[in-house]
């Protein structure tokens, strides 16, 4: 299998945007092309992650569509789906291809268009990434899934919701030096306690928002990396699982059985463990998920998450800075964006490129990319250089 | 799994819980309402609607019972009151 490296990184804004998913998806894999120096006629094939834009925004067969609209000729190009995961799972895919030694050079985009529908709209597309047969059709939305592990979470390790607020207070305020950020807002405990219950012990805050956006990779096999314009970094590993869709059909509610396979397989194939990671981005598409995430990719012990989100161990300058982009929580979620879009800010944070959010130091850094409840979990861990 | 051969009358615990106060488009009109994962007596999980959370205890452990089954909402139970 060759070595990959990612030689190019763009995202748009997120957030409630006028451009349409065309114009999202293009923009997204042009800045990538420009950041890399790379040219259309360069690319040998597109990937794109997308959830749902049939319903959303009345397309499928979007992975062509962005093709020609970038100008990429006759290359060939397929859509992933994995819900929420969409993202992650196009980046597995481009880089299983990369590394066969089909393609030397690809094009990794992923995007969505979420706010054409109304609200109710949005809730049930979402909540069609769940089981339907189990969950959904008997009115269990995304929000009320996380709930049911908050509480079991609470129960078991005996916190309170200020663990909660903890994760949604820090994101915010990551998000304030986030440029792409949906959300410039610092919010309080009081602001939390005002807003409105979406399923108890969720609130408002703890939710993720509903955005639009776009996000892009030129990734490259590692030996022609020096090619290009900007310094690579390195893909070192990946991993991806699965489990059942249904929440309650799984032994315990207070971890992600594929989340802990997915990174167990992305540290050994990347060689590194837990201790090695210097900045990690993790799906917070709802508060209890970063607390979830920090255990289940090794970084706390169960049950030691929500005291080290309470401590500060998570900030940009903690222990293990945690979406020093602000997360999906503040960042926004554009859900088939979503996994690229964490790969982009670890791009910048390795290259030294993040500005004011800038880890220091970092040099090796960690993806956490969910799909629904969990059913599809991947893992990427990425490292500052080319590796000669 | 078979669940709707399940008799109503069969006792379970509350795993978790959580009330649904923004619903889904099909539900508009009945939030907010209370689903909860239930552990039956003989092992077996699922989830449904718990009717009398208002007027209940319904918490982590609690009882309920099957009340029967609902084309749309699904399993329905009740807390029971020990």
């Amino acid at each position: 299998m060759r070595a990959v490296a990612i030689v190019g990184a763009a995202e748009t804004k997120f957030g409630k945007l006028e451009q349409s998913y065309r114009e999202l998806a293009a923009a997204a894999g042009r800045a990538a092309l420009a950041d890399a120096g790379a040219r259309p006629e360069d690319i040998q094939a597109l990937f794109l992650g997308s959830y749902s834009p049939g319903t959303f925004i009345h397309q499928e067969h979007v992975a062509p569509l962005v093709a020609a609209e970038l100008g990429l000729p006759h290359v060939p190009a397929t859509r992933v789906e994995n819900a929420c995961a969409s993202g992650g799972s196009a980046f597995v895919t481009a880089c299983l291809a990369v590394a066969a030694g089909l393609y030397d050079v690809v094009l990794v985009i992923g995007a969505e268009k979420m706010t054409a529908t109304s609200t109710e709209e949005t809730t049930q597309i979402l909540a069609e990434a769940a089981d339907w047969e189990r969950e959904s059709a008997i009115g269990l939305t995304f929000p009320g899934v996380f709930a049911l592990m908050a509480h079991a979470y609470f129960h078991r390790y005996g916190y309170t919701r200020d663990i909660l607020d903890a994760v949604a207070i820090k994101n915010h305020q990551n998000a304030l030096a986030n440029p792409y950020a949906q959300f410039h807002k610092a919010i309080t405990r009081d602001d939390i306690a005002r807003s409105p219950l979406v399923a108890d012990p969720l609130t408002l805050y703890d939710c993720s928002p509903i955005s639009d956006g776009a996000a892009a990779l030129v990734l490259v096999a590692a030996d022609a990396a020096h090619h290009f314009a900007k310094p690579p970094v390195r893909v070192l590993g990946f991993g991806q699982a699965s489990d059942s869709l249904a929440l309650f059909e799984r032994a315990e509610l207070t971890t992600l059985p594929a989340a802990r396979e997915a990174a167990n397989r992305a540290y050994r194939m990347a060689g590194v463990s837990p201790q090695d990671i210097d900045v990690a981005e993790v799906h917070d598409c709802f508060t209890i998920a970063e607390i979830i995430a920090t255990e289940d990719l090794g970084f706390f012990a169960p049950g030691e998450g929500g005291a080290a989100a309470l401590a500060g161990a998570t900030s940009r300058d903690g222990q293990i800075p945690i979406n020093p982009s602000g997360g999906l929580k503040a960042k926004g979620h554009p859900v088939g964006a979503t996994g690229v879009g964490q790969l982009a800010e670890l791009v910048f944070q390795l290259r030294g490129d993040a500005g004011d959010r800038q880890v220091e130091g970092a040099e090796v850094g960690l993806a956490h990319n969910i799909g629904g409840s969990g059913a599809t979990c991947v893992v990427t861990i990425l490292a500052k250089g080319d590796g000669r | 799994m078979t669940s709707h051969t399940i008799q109503p009358g069969t006792h379970g615990h509350v795993v978790s819980y959580t009330i649904i106060r923004v619903p889904p488009a099909s539900f508009a009109a009945e939030a907010p309402y209370a689903l909860a994962i239930i552990e039956l007596d003989g092992g077996q999980r699922l989830l449904g609607r718990v009717l009398n959370w208002e007027h209940g205890d319904l918490a982590i452990g609690a009882t309920v019972e099957l009340q029967g089954w609902d084309p749309t909402r699904g399993p329905l139970f009740q807390l029971v009151h020990s």
